[in-house]
């Protein structure tokens, strides 16, 4: 029990340690659940209350009608309605306005007639998803608005308004009917900070020793490396699964995130994680001299991959396939695909065997590394 | 058996191009205690790296007990002890005490019974026993020092390894430092390996080594090294302190002679042998009536002479002329140079400093000492303007500290080893840097700078990475970036640690050519008592307050008052002498191979000593030791403390 005794005594130490050092604390604990609070809110991908500007020099009762349909939906807020075309398009280059709707003065004229009538529709482009998003809600409702007016002449030529458009799309959407944002945003925010901070945490843990001159200790006792790293690694792991859970009672109880599967699923597969992503750090921990090496390593080869192409924001499938090559190199692929399961399809655990058998094999080899890497030496 | 318990042979350990250790070889016998003695960078840690298995040699052999260091590393670990550099850097800050002890008890796997007496044993030793909860960096620095020993020998090791264990660390932590090493070896037969960069410390070791760039210089008892010595030593000075440091050069005699205070160390050539002819020959060269009124003493050698008779072979450069342009320090004239009347420094509830009264004559050299956290840094930055008094006034150079600290900074310079110097930049750049700091005009600068790299004997340098220098060099360029500006008043904080003591020596030469030639006033902070010899006056503090002033004769000589002369005995059978003397002279303890113990009675005690080992059949040498500033220190302050303790009480 010699071997466990030295692994335990360590493991002592870097958590008498931990609770000690207000800075590991915080990183540990208050950082990671304040990201989850700043991305939660702050990056919804949802586009709502677009300032929306109207140029209307018809200023009828049909101009009117038009304009309230945009105003009465959640998506558009209006800041002005008005005469001068000028005006408007200064609204939007001061960003005061994101979409500018002009009317023309023949507006009621031609539709009263039966003619068609060009509504200009300018959008602010800088962001092209938001503009894109604009696009199509600015479509819909003025293709409800044509469909109404379509409405309107069946009804007065006695036709059926039907056989006008003979094709109807009946659209139904799974897993996110509601087509929330949140729910696929926040489980992808638990994948990153479990890359983030374990790996940051691990990364400390070694190369804080050398720093400091107490790696010696270590070096010159007879505690071998395999028992090193799992002292050191063990109570971080801890660390780390709690704050994965955390995170993922802030995700169902503060925002309301859809969570269909079994937590024994996505636990177990957490706890893997964590195991793999602390020994990361430690990886990094070890190849370097200093922390701020350590930590550029890690925000480098961790989070910024994990960001790009674990499918949090593009879906893997679409990248190209150096993209794919790359989104398997990372662990973080493999854990995004169980937990956005777990969360909105809820499969059952051999759905997600192959995930978990490759970030197994992942961790294993990190781990190997780190125990092959970690000579007892400096030079 | 192997005959030796450690045995090193041509070992040779290179970084990249630079050769650490340059083909090193020397065995320990078991119950040694073996010094490796040099200045930073002679290849000590890389020694005792190698013996530690925590690094790789390019060639040669190294063993303990008979395991191949080098090939087997993670065998010998269960039997060494290793503290590695820096004040207990092997500590766990957070954890406390008692934490970090345990944290090595289960590291080593030490049982419960040995753990528990050995640990209530090195408590009592090194009375760390009442700060068992104390978070270890919130100890002082001795202190720390001691507990990082603990943890090293908690699981009772056969070998120990210590890497400059003494370095920073306070006389009277340091003095106890001693006594457990010497107890653990002659309780249980210990080998100790230590390196150190204090010449005086190496003679408390049994066997010692002097390193220079990587190579073994000399290796020996401290007695047999002594032996080494080419020519007659002597030590001469003046009761009226006349500067002798030109006439003596001139005599035909002299090979060297440096200035050590008040005092001049003067090696003559070896050609006479007869000490008196020496004398008669040095009183008759020199004129008038300091012929008679020298006094001239014949010191042993110390191990920092021989090191430099060692190493230096060629006579460095002398100062020729001035180093400033006019000596216009010594036509301002005050009365003193630092003038403060009870000058106090408070921090909550904390003194810093307490009600200093202090005077210092211009051109004087001061040596501050005192241990870390005694007030030394708070009084310099209050005489340098940076911190405000709480009470009391102090006059710098005629200026206010309070009201006037604009004008003052303009005529102060300040100079650490440690961090002076923009490492990245060169010499000529980091002397820009600082001529611009002080605003000065561009051609009186160049000028400056040339003075100043000729006279300091940097010539050729000037375009030099800084970082590429050697230690003893970078200092001479520090010093000359602070005296770019021609300071009247010169802050020096432990200027010389860690340097060979042939650049020390040329330091030193020209801090005194600065006080006698510029009349600029010399301020010396340290805690390393060969940096205080070269003083002029020394004044050693305390919790704040300023213990004791005076020369450094007076000040041995006040402390031989206190707690007597120092009874020492030499012998080759020094254990049995030491066991001997043990039950009549309980005071006594160890001093590498020398038992010694302070004494009121020091002629009785010299006879009664005398015959205890006589009848014992010991061989030995029974003498009386002149004390060292180190043991004067140590007397004054815990005379002090003494004082406190009865003061508290009533």
């Amino acid at each position: 029990m010699k071997f466990f005794r030295r692994s335990k005594a360590l493991a002592v130490k870097e958590t008498r340690e931990l609770f000690r050092d207000p800075t590991y604390l915080g990183l540990s604990f208050f950082i990671p659940v304040l990201l989850l609070q700043l991305f939660g809110y702050g990056l919804s991908l949802d586009v709502k209350n677009l300032p929306i500007v109207f140029v209307d020099t018809n200023n009828s009762s049909i101009s009117r009608e038009y304009i309230d349909s945009f105003v009465h939906s959640e998506y558009f807020d209006l800041i002005d309605i008005t005469r001068n075309a000028e005006q408007a398009h200064e609204l939007m280059q001061r960003g005061t306005a994101r979409v500018v709707v002009e009317l023309p003065t023949n507006f009621s004229r031609n539709l009263v007639s039966g003619k068609s009538v060009a509504v200009a529709v300018t959008v602010d482009g800088s962001f092209p998803t938001r503009a894109s998003i604009i696009q199509s809600y600015i479509s819909a409702i003025n293709a409800k608005n044509n469909l109404e007016l379509i409405q309107q002449m069946a009804d007065q030529y006695g036709l059926n308004a039907d056989a006008l458009m003979p094709i109807e799309m009946r659209l139904s959407v799974w897993y996110n009917p509601a087509l929330e944002s949140i729910n696929m945003i926040v489980p992808g925010i638990l994948v990153l900070i479990l890359m983030l901070f374990p790996a940051i945490l691990g990364a400390l843990l070694v190369v804080r020793e050398k720093e400091d001159g107490t790696i010696f200790n270590l070096y010159s006792s007879p505690i071998r490396s395999w028992e090193i790293v799992l002292g050191k690694a063990a109570p971080y792991v801890v660390v780390s699964f709690i704050d994965y859970l955390i995170i993922y009672a802030a995700s169902i109880l503060q925002f309301d995130v859809r969570f269909v599967g079994s937590f024994w699923v996505i636990s177990s597969a957490a706890l893997l994680y964590c195991i793999c992503t602390i020994g990361m750090g430690l990886l990094f921990s070890i190849i370097t001299q200093t922390q701020l090496a350590a930590m550029l390593l890690t925000f480098l080869l961790t989070v910024t991959p994990a960001f790009s192409y674990s499918g949090f924001t593009t879906p893997i499938a679409s990248m190209d396939s150096l993209g794919q090559f790359i989104a398997h190199l990372i662990p973080a692929t493999y854990f995004m695909d169980i937990v956005r399961g777990s969360y909105l399809k809820g499969l059952g655990f051999e759905h997600y065997a192959s995930d978990i058998a490759s970030l197994a094999i992942y961790t294993a080899a990190i781990y190997t590394l780190c125990i092959a890497l970690l000579k007892k030496r400096i030079g | 058996m192997p005959a030796s318990l450690i045995q090193v042979k041509d070992l040779c350990k290179n970084y990249k191009k630079f050769n650490a250790v340059k083909s090193v070889s020397f065995d320990i016998p078991r119950g040694q205690i073996f010094g490796l003695i040099g200045p930073d960078g002679a290849g000590k840690t890389s020694i005792i790296q190698c013996l530690a298995g925590v690094l790789s040699a390019n060639r040669g052999e190294v063993s303990i007990n008979g395991i191949n260091c080098l090939k087997n590393p993670e065998k010998v670990k269960s039997i060494i002890g290793y503290m590695p550099q820096g004040l207990g850097l092997n500590l766990y800050d957070n954890l406390s005490v008692e934490e970090n002890i345990n944290f090595f008890r289960e590291l080593r796997g030490v049982s419960d019974k040995t753990f528990l007496a050995n640990r209530n044993r090195l408590l009592e030793m090194t009375r760390l026993a009442p700060f068992l909860k104390r978070p270890a960096g919130k100890l002082s620095g001795g202190m720390r020092q001691k507990l990082a020993l603990i943890c090293t020998l908690i699981h009772l090791p056969d070998i120990l390894l210590l890497d400059e264990p003494t370095t920073g660390v306070d006389p009277i932590s340091r003095r106890d430092f001693w006594e457990i090493i010497h107890d653990i070896v002659s309780e249980r037969g210990v080998t100790v390996l230590l390196s150190t960069s204090y010449m005086d410390e190496a003679e408390r070791c049994h066997q010692i080594a002097m390193m220079h760039q990587g190579e073994f210089i000399a290796q020996g008892t401290p007695a047999e090294l002594a032996k080494t010595m080419r020519g007659q030593l002597l030590d001469i000075s003046t009761p009226t302190g006349d500067n002798l440091l030109q006439t003596l050069r001139d005599w035909p005699m002299c090979e060297t002679v440096v200035q050590i205070g008040q005092h001049y160390r003067l090696l003559a050539a070896d050609n006479i042998d007869n000490q008196l002819d020496l004398e008669s020959s040095l009183r008759a060269s020199l004129k008038g009536s300091l012929s008679q009124q020298i006094r001239i003493k014949h010191p042993s050698p110390s191990l920092e002479d021989i090191f430099i008779q060692h190493t230096s072979t060629e006579k460095t450069a002398h100062l020729s002329s001035h180093i400033f342009e006019s000596s216009w320090a010594k036509q301002k004239q005050i009365e003193s140079a630092i003038h403060t009347t009870n000058i106090s420094c408070q921090f909550g509830d904390f003194k810093a400093v307490d009600k200093v009264s202090l005077t210092v004559k211009p051109g004087e050299i001061f040596g501050l000492l005192g241990p870390n956290g005694a007030g030394k840094t708070t009084l310099i930055k209050m005489l340098c303007g940076l911190q405000n008094n709480s009470g009391g006034s102090a006059q710098v150079i005629g200026y206010d500290t309070a009201s006037e600290k604009r004008q003052l900074r303009h005529r102060i310079g300040y100079m650490s080893q440690k961090f002076s110097l923009y490492r990245d930049l060169s010499v000529v750049e980091n002397m820009h840097l600082y001529s611009g700091l002080y605003g000065i005009k561009k051609a009186v600068r160049e000028q400056r700078i040339e003075v100043l790299l000729t006279q300091l004997d940097l010539a050729g340098l000037g375009n030099r990475n800084t970082l590429s220098l050697p230690l003893g060099i970078r200092q001479r360029v520090a010093l000359a970036c602070a005296l770019i500006h021609q300071p009247l008043l010169l802050f020096l904080d432990e200027p010389t640690s860690g340097v060979d003591p042939v650049a020390r020596r040329q330091f030193w030469e020209i801090v005194h050519a600065l006080a006698e030639n510029e009349g600029v006033t010399i301020i010396v902070s340290t805690h390393y008592m060969d940096e205080a010899e070269h003083c002029h006056r020394l004044g050693f503090m305390q919790q704040g307050r300023m213990v004791i002033t005076g020369t450094p004769d007076q000040l041995k000589q006040q402390a031989e008052q206190i707690d007597g002369s120092l009874v020492t005995i030499e012998s080759e059978q020094f254990s049995a002498a030491f066991e001997a003397l043990k039950p009549e002279f309980s005071n006594a303890i160890y001093y590498g191979r020398r038992v010694q113990w302070q004494s009121k009675t020091p002629q009785q005690d010299q006879n009664h000593a005398t015959k205890i080992l006589e009848q014992s059949g010991i061989a030995a040498t029974v003498g009386c030791h002149p004390l060292s500033i180190e043991e004067a220190f140590v007397s004054f302050i815990q005379h002090d403390l003494s004082l406190q303790d009865q003061l508290g009480a009533a």
